[in-house]
This record gives structure tokens, sequence and C-alpha cells, in this order.
């Protein structure tokens, strides 16, 4: 390369091809910079769904069971009750009645 | 023009000079254009850092999926089962109060605060804070508190007379009423102090307390006109 100083226009034309050509390098980084932040994105949208999918079915799931457990779990409680009344003294004619009224739809 | 006049009347430097100053503006030129690379390769390098943990974070949870869903799956039984239990209670709650439960007794039946058994007692009329009149039917039900007590009066109507019947928690007092005459509208019979703690099975401390709350219960539910006195054997409803 010629010596930049020898005369005005080498050194204009070395001036300006240095920050042409860090200007196209950076260009180019932050081209790669912006494919990997869209690749990322599509990454962390893919966990989000994901996640989300996970979470749906879990729940979608726990609802159908226990829906199937409601019937189960209203006796375990009025069986507590019961429990609790023979404990307090009922006599088995009261626990009796109450048990009905605990048992019988509203 | 100013600006010329000051050209003109700079000095002209050698040529050696020259290379000097071109060469510091090469020099500054290099680096400022260095600096701009090193900005984006700096970005570059964070950005990639960024990618490198999405990657990886979406990896170990697709790695993980079978213990995540179970984790969701437990909470969201949990939350589930809470609720459940909470609507099921409300349910029993509300059952116990219809059949004449205390809402105290509700309360420690169903390990629920008393407060929220209180709460669907009044909802459904069963317990009374204060006088109200919505212009809905008065349920037969109706609990008041008396110190730490549920305490409520019910009718048990038979033509010219009938019972009472005072219930304090789980204790049921059933006292005979007669319509009287004249100004006497009613006289509900009551033990006497001698006898009150064997019929009533309640400590003596508390009859007076008790035989005003059904004088003041009778008149608000039957005889709002009228007014109470108590005697030695009863309770006399008579026209105020």
């Amino acid at each position: 390369m010629d010596d930049p100083t020898s005369s005005f226009e080498a050194y204009a034309a070395t001036l300006q091809q240095v920050m042409t050509d860090a200007i196209q390098q950076a260009e180019a980084l932050q081209a790669e910079a912006n494919a990997d932040r869209e690749a990322a994105f599509a990454d962390k949208d893919k966990m989000q769904d994901l996640l989300r999918q996970l979470e749906n079915q879990a729940q979608r799931k726990a609802e159908d069971d226990l829906h199937a457990r409601y019937g189960q779990l209203k006796e375990e409680m009025i069986a507590s009750v019961i429990r609790k009344l023979k404990d307090g003294g009922k006599t088995e004619e009261e626990i009796e009645g109450l048990r009905k009224a605990l048992e019988g739809s509203r | 023009m100013p600006g010329l006049t000051s050209i003109q009347r700079m000095p002209v430097p050698e040529s050696s000079s020259y290379k000097a100053i071109m060469q510091k503006m090469l020099d500054d030129n290099a680096k400022a254009a260095a600096a701009v690379v090193a900005g984006a390769q700096k970005v570059r390098e964070e950005v990639a850092a960024e990618r490198e943990a999405a990657r990886k974070a979406l990896l170990e949870t697709t790695q993980n999926a079978p213990a995540l869903a179970a984790k969701y799956y437990r909470q969201h039984w949990n939350r589930i089962e809470k609720d459940l239990r909470e609507q099921i209670n409300r349910d029993l709650a509300t059952k116990l109060l219809a059949v004449s439960e205390p809402p105290d007794e509700v309360a420690a039946l169903l390990g629920m605060p008393e407060a929220e058994v209180l709460e669907i007692a009044q909802r459904f009329g069963y317990f009374e804070m204060e006088v109200y009149d919505f212009g809905i039917p008065e349920p037969d039900i109706k609990w008041q508190k008396m110190d730490t007590t549920y305490a409520r009066v019910s009718y048990e109507d038979q033509g010219r007379g009938g019972y009472v019947i005072f219930q304090l928690g789980n204790t049921i007092c059933r006292f005979w009423y007669e319509f009287g005459g004249g100004t006497t509208l009613v006289f509900i019979d009551v033990p006497a102090e001698a006898h009150w703690e064997a019929q009533t099975k309640i400590p003596l401390a508390q009859r007076d307390q008790i035989l005003n709350f059904i004088g003041q219960r009778v008149i608000a539910d039957k005889a709002p006109e009228y007014g109470y006195r108590i005697e030695p054997t009863s309770i006399v409803i008579f026209m105020d």
C-alpha cells in the first residue's frame, strides 16, 4: 500500500477505507447477532409453548381425576364428620339423622 | 469574512509536520474503526451467549418434560382438591345448619372458620346478626349468639297452646305455652328457680338471661305490639 501520508488523496482514501471496512465488519457482526437473537427468541417461544402445553395437559388431567374422585372425597369428609359426632357423644339415632341430612342432595 | 481571515493568518507547517499530523489522524481513525468493530463484536458475543442459554433451556425443558408435567399435575391437583374440599365443606355446613346444628358446632365438625359458617348461616337465614326486613320469608331456624354459645327459639303450635322450644348449643328445652285472656296474650311455662337446673340441664346463673332472650325473641317473632315480663314460673306476653 502506498504511504497514506504521501498525498492528501492517499490520506483521505485511507481514512475512508479503514472506516468503511470497520463499518462493514460491524454490520456483518450485527447481522450474525440478529440471526442469533431470532434463534434465541424462537427457542424461548418453543420452551414457553412446551411449558404451556405441559401445564394445560396437567391441569386437565388433575381436573378429570379429581372430578372422578369427587364422590369418594365427599364420602370421606362425611365419614370424618360422623366420627367426630360419635366422639362428641351423639346418640346413634341422632347420628343417623345427621348422616341422612349430610348424604342427601341439597 | 472572519474565518477566512483567520485561515489566511494560520502559519503553514513544515512538510514533516504535515506527515506527523496525518499519521496521528490515521492512528486515531484506526482506533475509532477498531472501537466500532469491538462494540459490534461485544454485542455479537452477548447475543451468542443469550442464544446458547435459550438453546440449553429448551433442551433441559424438553428433557425434563415428564418431571415438569408431574410437578404441574401435583400443583393443580392440590389447588383443585382444596377448592373441592371447601366446596363440599360449605355444602355440608349448609345441610347441618338446616337440621339445627349450631354454627359453632358445624365449624368444629368441619374444621371451618366460624366466621365462614356464620356467613353461610346468615345467607340462608339461619343466623340473625341484627333486626332486618328484606321482605323474604322468615326461616324457622334463626340462631343468635348468647355470650359464647348460639341460641335460638322455635315454636310448635298445637291449637290453643304448644311449645316454645329453646335451644342453647346442643341443649334443647321445650316450654309449654297457652293463650291467655284480657291483656295477656300468652303464658309460657318455665321451671321455677328450684327446678331449673334439673329440668333444663342449664346452670341457674343463666336462667334470667335465657328467659329474657326467649321473651325478646317471642315478641320479635310473634307479637311485635306486645311486651313481656318474667314471673316465678312463666314468661307472660301481654298487651304493652
